[in-house]
């Protein structure tokens, strides 16, 4: 296939990559107060996802996907409060393992990407029209 | 004139006039002989192609305005459309414009 056409397919993937990414991300910071109800229960674990290479055969291009969505086996914080339906017989409430400042810095890079992905797009589009130019 | 004549004989002019018609122009000149594809196929192919792209890019829009696909795909979808029908526009004009060459030449 022609190199021109597939950047825009291999830019896509790395923009519908990185939109999978973004949405992790909220997914984290939206459930960042996310608790069990029981007694003891646990908290939301933080998501975490890894991407890989995925070689088009047909276009003969690396284009990217997610791997797999995980969960972060880091400890969750305890906080004192006897009051919560999740506390323990200590009072103790466990919260979930998001660490917001973590969560922006990722948002920050996901976005970083997408535009630059999309930087890659605009390029390889703008190269064909002005090839297809050459013909006027 | 002399020097002229020597070096574009009359018979130069008749072989290359002969194998001028040699060439196939007509579509199917090339299919009896087995050289390739014509020209004429050659275009059809590529008007396929871009009436392909043309009804996958409608239907996927319609699928973006009911939610089905996510924007990104119809933008996709969408880009697609328009390089290719530039492509079809500037070969049509560019096969016009060599149309009107030849239909300009004095005979």
């Amino acid at each position: 296939m022609d190199p021109l056409s597939s950047i825009s397919a291999i830019a896509a993937s790395g923009m519908r990559a990185q939109g999978e990414r973004l949405k992790v991300v909220s997914e984290n910071v939206a459930n960042a107060d996310s608790t069990g109800n029981t007694p003891g229960a646990d908290a939301y674990r933080r998501k975490t996802l890894a991407f890989e290479e995925l070689v088009d055969r047909e276009m003969g291009a690396s284009m990217v996907k997610v791997e797999e969505i995980g969960r972060d086996k880091s400890p969750f914080a305890l906080v004192h409060d006897p009051a919560h339906p999740a506390a323990d017989a200590k009072g103790m409430v466990k919260m979930p393992n998001v660490n917001p400042i973590l969560e922006m810095s990722n948002m920050r890079e996901a976005s970083r990407s997408y535009e630059a992905n999309m930087n890659m797009f605009e390029a390889g589009r703008d190269m064909r029209t002005q090839m297809l130019d050459l013909l006027r | 004139m002399t020097e002229f004549s020597s070096i574009l004989s009359t018979s130069n002019v008749r072989g290359a006039y002969r194998s001028s018609q040699e060439l196939s122009g007509l579509p199917g000149a090339a299919d009896a002989t087995g050289k390739g594809e014509s020209f004429s196929d050659m275009l059809r192919d590529a008007t396929t192609n871009t009436v392909q792209t043309i009804r996958e890019a409608e239907t996927v829009a319609q699928k973006g305005l009911t939610g089905e696909v996510g924007t990104q795909r119809v933008v996709e979808a969408t880009l697609e459309l328009e390089s290719s029908v530039k492509m079809m526009v500037s070969m049509r004009d560019k096969v016009i414009e060599a149309y009107q060459e030849i239909m300009r030449m004095p005979i």
